[in-house]
């Protein structure tokens, strides 16, 4: 169940010992991470600030910087992905959700550079079905990057990589600061996807966003993936985790509080 | 802690030191009129050719070079001091710091090299009006870096706990500012050499500078437009040349020390943390 | 009302300043030891009798005290009176009037042309950083940086039009001709080559420029993410750095048109194109001091524009300025 398809699994993405090392700062970011995800799954990471997830869904993608070094073994629907084909996979099967909103072109109106990511027909059309089920208003089709709320502007991104039609996202944060009433909603796609037998790589600080979205969840620590476990683990005192930091951190949700009052 | 001067940037300043002190040694020298050696293309006894007067173009060339080095090495020293004093006038107070903008606004004002023929102009050309517009044209660029980073300085917090502890401003310019701006002033300096260079060519060119009978690449190369018709390519051609890979290991120079100081910088603040 | 008074603004801060310059200029010329009698009389000095001297003297306006004489130059300036070119004799604004426009074509030419070339070098090297291309490029800017304009000038010369005869040695209309007669085509024959030379020339700043901006621009987070949307190479360039890149060479390359004009001075002295800089030269050389005047002050409001159009570049291609613009 912890490897849920690993092994002989042909379909969808299987990272095998991703270490990244600073060339200059001589230091290891991230040590030996290994985790795959199954078409139709959603796995959640989560950790601290500065634990590596960015920089793991940018590994993933080949988009480091040129002083990291990346080494690491990567399978996609069987087939090893390299700095050579990653190219003709990134946003049209993969696509990443980035984390900050900077990651907008601050010149070019939002609609406009959605609908030149798109190809084939219809595009106006399937635009504005994305766009509405974001919640956000046709008139700000017509919004550059800076006219936008934070949240408007995270929902564009999220729209930015749902309009390729991608079979994994990976979505590093795309929920910060929303509050639970709204989180369903900003949540839809991603279950929408899995309906359609799709992926997703699901990066957050919001434990509960996680719980609430995913089949497996790991957890990062320092560079380190330190557990991965399906969400059913995670109830009653966590008994059935693995780490003592996960543990701590389910015990620390304000839901779980009163078992363990050490606050 | 150890420094680090890499072979790079000692080639270079060899380099114009030994042109210097070949040219301070030739330039005494009476050149040879020989006129049955006119006008004649370069071979192995006149590498550079032979002009009008039969003298030899290498050597004339190389004359002029010392009068062009002595002329960077004064501009450079004397821009960067009022640079220097500009940026640190402007960190006295806000009042001060207007009247240096305006200062090196006004400056910028004007094409660099009308600014130059103006000077040059009214001083009555030759040595010292050259020298004099040189100095007082080169020192905005400089200036303009210097003052930010004494702006910077100013706010950081260790020159205001200096300031708590009741230390004048000269004390803090002497003690804080100098150490923390060396590195830009000495790039700096070095890249306010290649320009002064140019510049003093270029208005010597134009008739507002060295007179004629100095030694001077401004005026071979002036004097060289007569001869072109002729075919004479080589008046021009090899005295370019030359101030061309004069700027050029100036330029070089000025990139290397860049490098050297961002270089030590960095092995500084590893040892600090 | 925003642009307004960022109009206003400039405007006074153009009238103070040009006011400053004449007022600097005026005091650097009335210390100098030229005689601008001497200097319009020039070889005839010993045939001038002293009452004519004096004539001519009041006529100048010579007697006068230097503040007078300086109130009494603002004003006519204020009128558009620059007085008489000595060596011209006639009217300096008409001189500068006429010697402009060659020298606008000339520098309009290397203006645009080198924009192109930086922009597209510079573009090149930014994309291939530190690859084979970019090391070309950069030498070939560096070099260019260092290289005496007019020694360029002069090569360019020796090539073209001594060695290969394709262009005219000199004179921006032919010899005899009166220049109404000259036609655009001949014009624009005479001005190619001090064109390409300060073309050339003025692309290496722009290139290097445009490349530094480019690999800033290039590690953006947005140009991170259209690499993760599968952009790349040439698409990539055209679709998120183009914009970002142009906005701050234009800018720069309209912020040097005094490089720009120092150029053309050395330009037109090699090519004997008779513009404003060869008339600047002239006045030097000759003493003619309204019209070494006059042509300072026009330098100044065309270094001026230069920086305005540098400054407002920005308000139009930037969508947070034009919107808050537009909004007014
Ligand atoms: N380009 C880089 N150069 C040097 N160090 C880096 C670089 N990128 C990331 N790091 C370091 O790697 C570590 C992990 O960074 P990463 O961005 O993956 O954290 P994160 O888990 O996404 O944190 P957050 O939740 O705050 O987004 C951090 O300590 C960070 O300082
Ligand atoms: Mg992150």
């Amino acid at each position: 169940m912890l490897w849920k398809g690993t092994i002989g699994m042909t379909q969808g993405l299987i990272i095998k010992n991703l270490s990244l090392y600073h060339k200059y700062e001589k230091m290891t970011l991230v040590n030996n991470v290994s985790l795959s995800i199954a078409p139709s799954e959603i796995v959640a990471v989560v950790g601290a600030s500065g634990s590596g997830k960015s920089l793991l869904a940018h590994s993933i993608l080949h988009l480091l910087p040129e002083e990291i070094e990346q080494n690491c073994e990567m399978l996609w629907n069987g087939e090893t992905v390299n700095q050579h084909n990653i190219p003709q996979l990134r946003g049209k099967k993969i696509a990443l959700i980035p984390q900050t909103i900077d990651a907008l072109d601050p010149f070019l109106k939002v609609g406009k550079y959605l609908l030149t990511l798109m190809k084939g027909k219809n595009k106006q059309h399937r635009l504005h079905k994305i766009w509405s089920s974001l919640g956000l208003d046709i008139d700000w089709l017509a919004y550059f990057p800076f006219e936008l709320s934070g949240g408007m502007a995270r929902r564009v991104l999220i729209a930015s990589a749902l309009v390729q039609n991608p079979n994994l996202i990976l979505a590093d944060e795309p929920t910060p600061g929303v509050d639970a009433d709204t989180l369903s909603g900003v949540l839809a796609p991603f279950n929408q996807m899995k309906q359609e037998g799709k992926s997703v790589l699901f990066i957050t600080h919001d434990f509960f966003a996680a719980l609430k979205v995913a089949d497996r969840i790991a957890v990062m620590d320092n560079g380190e993936i330190i557990e991965v476990s399906p969400v059913s683990f995670f109830a009653g005192d966590g008994e059935k985790l693995k780490h003592t930091y996960t543990k701590a951190l389910w015990q620390a949700l304000p839901q779980n509080c009163f078992v363990n009052n050490w606050r | 802690m150890k420094k680090w001067i890499p072979i790079k940037l000692i080639v270079p300043i060899l380099l114009i030191l030994v042109l210097y002190i070949v040219a301070i040694i030739i330039e005494q020298k009476e050149l040879a009129i020989d006129l049955n050696q006119k006008n004649t293309a370069p071979s192995l006894t006149h590498l550079f050719g032979t002009d009008w007067l039969g003298r030899d173009m290498l050597i004339r060339t190389w004359q002029g070079l010392s009068v062009s080095l002595t002329i960077g090495i004064v501009t450079a020293f004397c821009s960067t001091i009022i640079a220097l004093l500009m940026a640190v006038v402007a960190g006295a107070n806000k009042k001060f710091d207007r009247i240096v903008r305006w200062m090196i606004d006004l400056f910028l004002s004007l094409p660099h090299l009308v600014t130059l023929l103006l000077i040059t102009f009214t001083l009555g050309g030759g040595v010292k009006g050259l020298m004099i517009g040189l100095i007082v044209t080169h020192w905005t660029s400089l200036a303009r870096v210097l003052r930010v980073e004494v702006f910077q300085l100013n706010n950081s917090e260790f020159i205001q706990a200096s300031r708590q502890f009741g230390k004048n401003y000269i004390w803090i310019v002497w003690h804080h500012f100098l150490p923390h701006l060396y590195p830009q002033i000495i790039i700096g300096a070095i890249l306010i050499f290649p320009h002064a260079i140019l510049h003093e060519a270029a208005v010597t060119f134009l008739g507002f500078g060295l007179s004629t009978d100095q030694p001077a690449i401004g005026i071979i190369l002036s004097e060289s437009m007569s001869y072109l018709s002729a075919g004479y390519w080589w008046l021009a051609f090899f005295p370019g040349l030359f101030l061309l890979s004069i700027t050029l290991t100036f330029q070089y120079m000025g990139k290397q020390v860049h490098r050297v100081m961002e270089r030590n910088d960095r092995y500084d603040s590893g040892v600090n943390n | 009302m925003q642009i307004l008074s960022f109009l206003l603004k400039k405007l006074t801060y153009l009238v103070i300043l040009l006011f400053v310059v004449a007022l600097i200029t005026f005091l650097l010329v009335s210390l100098s030891p030229i005689d601008p009698i001497r200097a319009y009389i020039g070889a005839d000095m010993l045939q001038v009798s002293p009452e004519q001297k004096e004539q001519i003297e009041i006529y100048w306006g010579l007697k006068e005290s230097k503040p007078e004489q300086f109130i009494s130059w603002i004003t006519s300036l204020l009128k558009a009176d620059f007085g008489t070119s000595l060596i011209y004799r006639a009217p300096v604004s008409e001189v500068i009037a006429d010697k402009f426009f060659a020298s606008l074509l000339l520098m309009g030419i290397a203006w645009i042309l080198s924009l192109v070339g930086g922009i597209v070098l510079g573009s090149i090297a930014g994309m291939r950083q530190n690859g084979l291309l970019d090391r070309i490029i950069q030498l070939y800017s560096y070099v260019l940086v260092s290289t005496p304009g007019f020694w360029f000038g002069l090569l360019l010369l020796m090539i073209f039009a001594v060695g290969l005869g394709i262009f005219p040695i000199g004179l921006a209309s032919p010899i005899g001709m009166l220049e109404g007669n000259v036609s655009f085509l001949d014009r624009l024959y005479h001005v190619i080559l001090p064109a390409l030379t300060l073309s050339i020339l003025g692309t290496a700043n722009i290139a290097l420029h445009t490349r530094e901006k480019l690999i800033e621009i290039l590690k953006s987070p947005f140009i991170l993410q259209a690499k993760a949307q599968g952009l790349k190479g040439f698409s990539l360039y055209k679709r998120h750095a183009f914009r970002h890149t142009i906005l701050p060479a234009i800018s720069l390359h309209f912020a040097s048109f005094g490089e720009l004009f120092g150029g053309a001075i050395l330009a037109e002295q090699v090519f004997s194109y008779p513009g404003l800089g060869q008339a600047v030269v002239d006045a030097g050389l000759g003493g003619d001091v309204p019209l070494l005047l006059g042509i300072v002050i026009i330098s100044a409001g065309f270094v001026f524009v230069g920086n305005f159009l540098a400054d407002v570049l920005y308000k139009i291609i930037d969508p947070r300025f034009r919107k808050g613009l537009m909004k007014l």
